[in-house]
């Protein structure tokens, strides 16, 4: 039987739906969605759902990761009810929900937001002076200021520790979304479906490339691939320090990838910023501080990356390390709250088109 | 011509204008209409039946036109508008401006042989641009006063008319005038603006050309109609097909216009029976957010119409598109009622439910003294309750749609609650 929760509507106009019960149920948003389809409609169901109050209903729906927030239903809406503005909403709140031990809590209420931001700051400064090296002031060299084991073993825990809790999300959200037997839960049908989704959607983007507006498309794809090339350049450089210790020529491949790779990620995350501070779109209109926060994080990241790349030019040692610690900050904090904040979509998004692609 | 002092004017020569001269009239007052066509009939005459009844319009509205034109207490000034109403002491003095017909209407007969002569060719506005007019024209069939209008911004003045005019009544010499009149009450029956169908543009209207307002189907199925078939707009093929959207540009934020208009409803089902008689063979679906037959004998009607065969589904759509090889529509709706999900239906012919605007044209008449408006921007009733056609504005009433969404009833009503209440005020003044 379904729990009714009559104060959810109140609940998700902290997540950013303020006008939801203003909603007469015409169904207008549902049929001008140009990803919803016959068998998985939306966003009406979670407007409905949500208007009644069926919290379990909508902790156990994927409707909210298919949705990209075109806005075309908002911009339609007869009752101004914001239907785009609620499917956001109900993403922050499953982050919110799938989080392990309900970490996100902490990151998705303003004031012990705040505080969890501040005192993580802290950390990574404090980290900074406890694991830094005394710095060579002649000459820049950034593994004289952290040494590369420092970096090398923080990376793998961080990595380990990310690893485990995305594991244990993930099951959590495929726990709360029921899937029957008929679904026809195999090995082979999760595969076909991986295959699916990560090159029909994940690569591609193509779900998001049907809205009408194609610039936010072209933004996130472009974001999208810059991540991914940043990814490699990582994992590359790991690689290359693992397997060919000794050879400094092979380097240059993971740097010229990064360096190509902060190019669309940086016009990504400035439009992203720049439209969010003008409001220049309706889905604009309202911007979450885990928005503000994500967006603000990887502008930063990005762009003390590129200028700790200029800076290697200069002799400006000081600034350098500087820097340096900035963007070790930034990155730290980035990486450690992936699973519990907005960069988490990264994970539930293509999870649930391949859940949604198995129950299909 | 005319006096210059009346006991009432009235503004506006629809339905509910002619219902309050006529019962003022009928009372002994001395009342004027001001009509800014050249015909008085406002929308009604323009209609094909009425709902619930399924009566003829024209033959409800004709002989009130007629009685009107010629009760010997009202004086019709068609082709004017007010300009300015200003108040002095218990009276009012308006400004009116008669526009030039470039016909002489104490000689034109309404033989209509200068509209055969014409050259030029312009889309007739009376029947929403379905066929064309000439520039020297009549209005429609039953025009009341039958005399022709030349319509000088797309004359060629070729002088044909004036040459075969056997009573000579074209004057191309007219001009202007302006009229300073005395009155001692205003009724304004100033009507309703409907919702322009393009400010919807999901529907595609005026882009695809099946897709039509509901005006322009009550057009196709009067007695005046003009092609004297239901055909589709494209290619004159008979539609087998046709979809009502119910609620476009009513009951709609984002088009501008939140509130109901209470008619589209049952005038769409009065529509699709109709079209079940003209064409017994078409499918007809009406897509609606909620029925709404509150009137009496409306939801009877609804259900007859159910009886009859009529789809009703419950969604609004909300997208129209085309199909380019055959001009058909694809409407997307989300079957709320049915199996769910999003549903895509193809129709050879949409006709759009268009709501009702206001037409606040009545506020810039008032000179050192503003009309209230409501949030609306109808004229306001300040007591809705006991004093229907009162204006915030002492000696000034409201009579049918200027005040809101009104069906034909309705309306008639409204203009009896201020015959009445003018007629009260009138001898309280004396």
């Amino acid at each position: 039987m379904e729990r009714v929760n009559p104060d959810f509507s109140e609940k998700i106009k902290k997540y950013g739906a303020f006008d939801i019960s203003a909603c007469y149920n015409c169904g207008n948003c549902t049929a001008i969605c140009p990803l919803s389809t016959e068998d998985n409609s939306f966003p009406r169901k979670m407007v409905r759902a949500t208007v009644l109050g069926l919290e379990n209903k909508i902790a156990s729906s994927l409707d909210p990761w298919l949705c990209y927030y075109c806005g075309e239903c908002s911009d339609t809406c007869p009752r101004d009810a914001d239907p785009g503005g609620l499917m956001m909403a109900l993403r922050r709140y499953q982050i919110r929900k799938f989080s392990v031990g309900r970490i996100s809590d902490l990151f998705y209420q303003g004031f012990s937001s705040f505080w969890a931001w501040f005192v993580l700051t802290l950390l990574g400064v404090l980290g900074i002076f406890f694991f830094k090296n005394n710095p060579d002031m002649k000459e820049i060299k950034p593994l004289s200021f952290v040494s590369l084991n420092v970096l090398h073993d923080g990376g793998i825990i961080l990595f380990v520790f990310l690893l485990v809790v995305s594991f244990l999300q993930l099951l959590l959200m495929l726990k709360s979304i029921k899937l029957t037997k008929k679904d026809g839960i195999g090995i082979k049908a999760y595969l076909n479906s991986f295959l699916e989704v990560f090159f029909n959607e994940v690569l591609s983007q193509n779900k998001f490339s049907k809205c009408e507006n194609k610039k936010r498309y072209t933004a996130h794809l472009l974001l999208l691939w810059g991540f991914i090339g940043l990814f490699l350049a990582t994992i590359t450089v790991m690689l290359f320090d693992f397997f060919f210790p000794a050879n400094e020529g092979i380097r240059i491949i993971p740097k010229v990838l990064g360096l190509i790779s902060g190019i669309p990620s940086l016009y990504g995350v400035s439009f992203f910023l720049w439209y969010r501070l003008k409001k220049a779109d309706k889905y604009f209109r309202f911007s979450h501080h885990t928005d503000w926060i994500f967006i603000i994080l990887i502008f930063f990241a990005i762009l003390s990356g590129y200028l700790l790349d200029i800076l290697r030019w200069s002799s400006a040692v000081k600034i350098y390390y500087f820097t340096f610690a900035f963007h070790l900050i930034v990155v730290f904090e980035l990486i450690l709250t992936f699973p519990f904040t907005k960069f988490a979509h990264v994970m539930y998004r293509p999870f649930a088109l391949l859940l949604a692609d198995i129950k299909k | 011509m005319f006096h210059l002092e009346y006991d009432v004017m009235v503004v506006g020569g629809g339905i509910a204008g002619q219902e309050t001269a006529l019962n003022l009239a009928d009372m002994g007052f001395k009342v004027i209409i001001i009509e800014k066509e050249a015909s008085i009939g406002g929308k009604m005459i323009l209609l094909s039946k009425v709902f619930p009844t399924l009566d003829c319009a024209s033959c409800i509205a004709t002989p009130k036109m007629s009685e009107t034109m010629r009760h010997e207490n009202i004086e019709v000034l068609s082709y004017s508008e007010v300009m300015s109403i200003e108040r002095i002491d218990k009276k009012f003095k308006v400004k009116i401006l008669k526009k030039p017909k470039y016909v002489r209407e104490d000689l034109c007969t309404g033989c209509q042989e200068c509209e055969a002569n014409c050259p030029v060719n312009v889309e007739d506005q009376f029947n929403f641009g379905l066929v064309g007019r000439r520039a020297a024209y009549i209005p429609f069939s039953t025009a009341i006063p039958k005399t022709a209008v030349i319509d000088i911004e797309n004359c060629v003045l070729c002088g044909v008319c004036e040459r075969v005019c056997p009573a000579n009544a074209i004057d191309f010499t007219q001009e202007p005038e302006t009229y300073t009149l005395k009155v001692k009450a205003v009724v304004l029956a100033t009507g309703f603006n409907l919702f322009p169908a393009r400010k919807k543009p999901q529907y595609g209207f005026g882009k695809f050309p099946n897709v039509m307002d509901a005006m322009e189907m009550d057009r196709l199925l009067s007695p005046t109609r003009p092609y004297n078939a239901v055909v589709r707009p494209l290619d004159g093929k008979i539609p087998e097909n046709i979809a009502y959207v119910l609620c476009t540009g009513s009951r709609d934020i984002t088009a501008g216009n939140p509130i109901c208009s209470q008619i589209c409803c049952m005038y769409s089902i009065k529509q699709a029976q109709l079209l079940m008689g003209a064409l017994p063979l078409a499918d007809i679906t009406i897509y609606y957010i909620d029925i709404r037959a509150f009137g009496k004998g409306f939801e009877e009607f609804y259900q007859q119409a159910k009886d009859m065969g009529v789809q009703f589904v419950k969604g609004k759509v909300a997208k129209i598109e085309e199909i380019k090889e055959t001009g058909n529509l694809i409407v997307r709706y989300e079957d709320i009622e049915g199996s769910g999900g999003v549903k895509e239906a193809e129709h050879d012919l949409v006709v759009l439910s268009v709501g009702m605007l206001s037409n606040p044209e009545a506020a810039g008449m008032f000179k050192f003294e503003t009309l209230e408006l409501d949030e609306f921007n109808y004229v306001k009733q300040v007591d809705p309750l006991l004093n229907p056609a009162k204006t915030n504005l002492k000696g000034v009433f409201a009579a049918g749609t200027a005040t809101g969404p009104k069906d034909i009833p309705d309306s008639i009503l409204s203009a009896g609650a201020a015959s009445a209440e003018v007629a009260a005020y009138i001898r309280s003044i004396k």
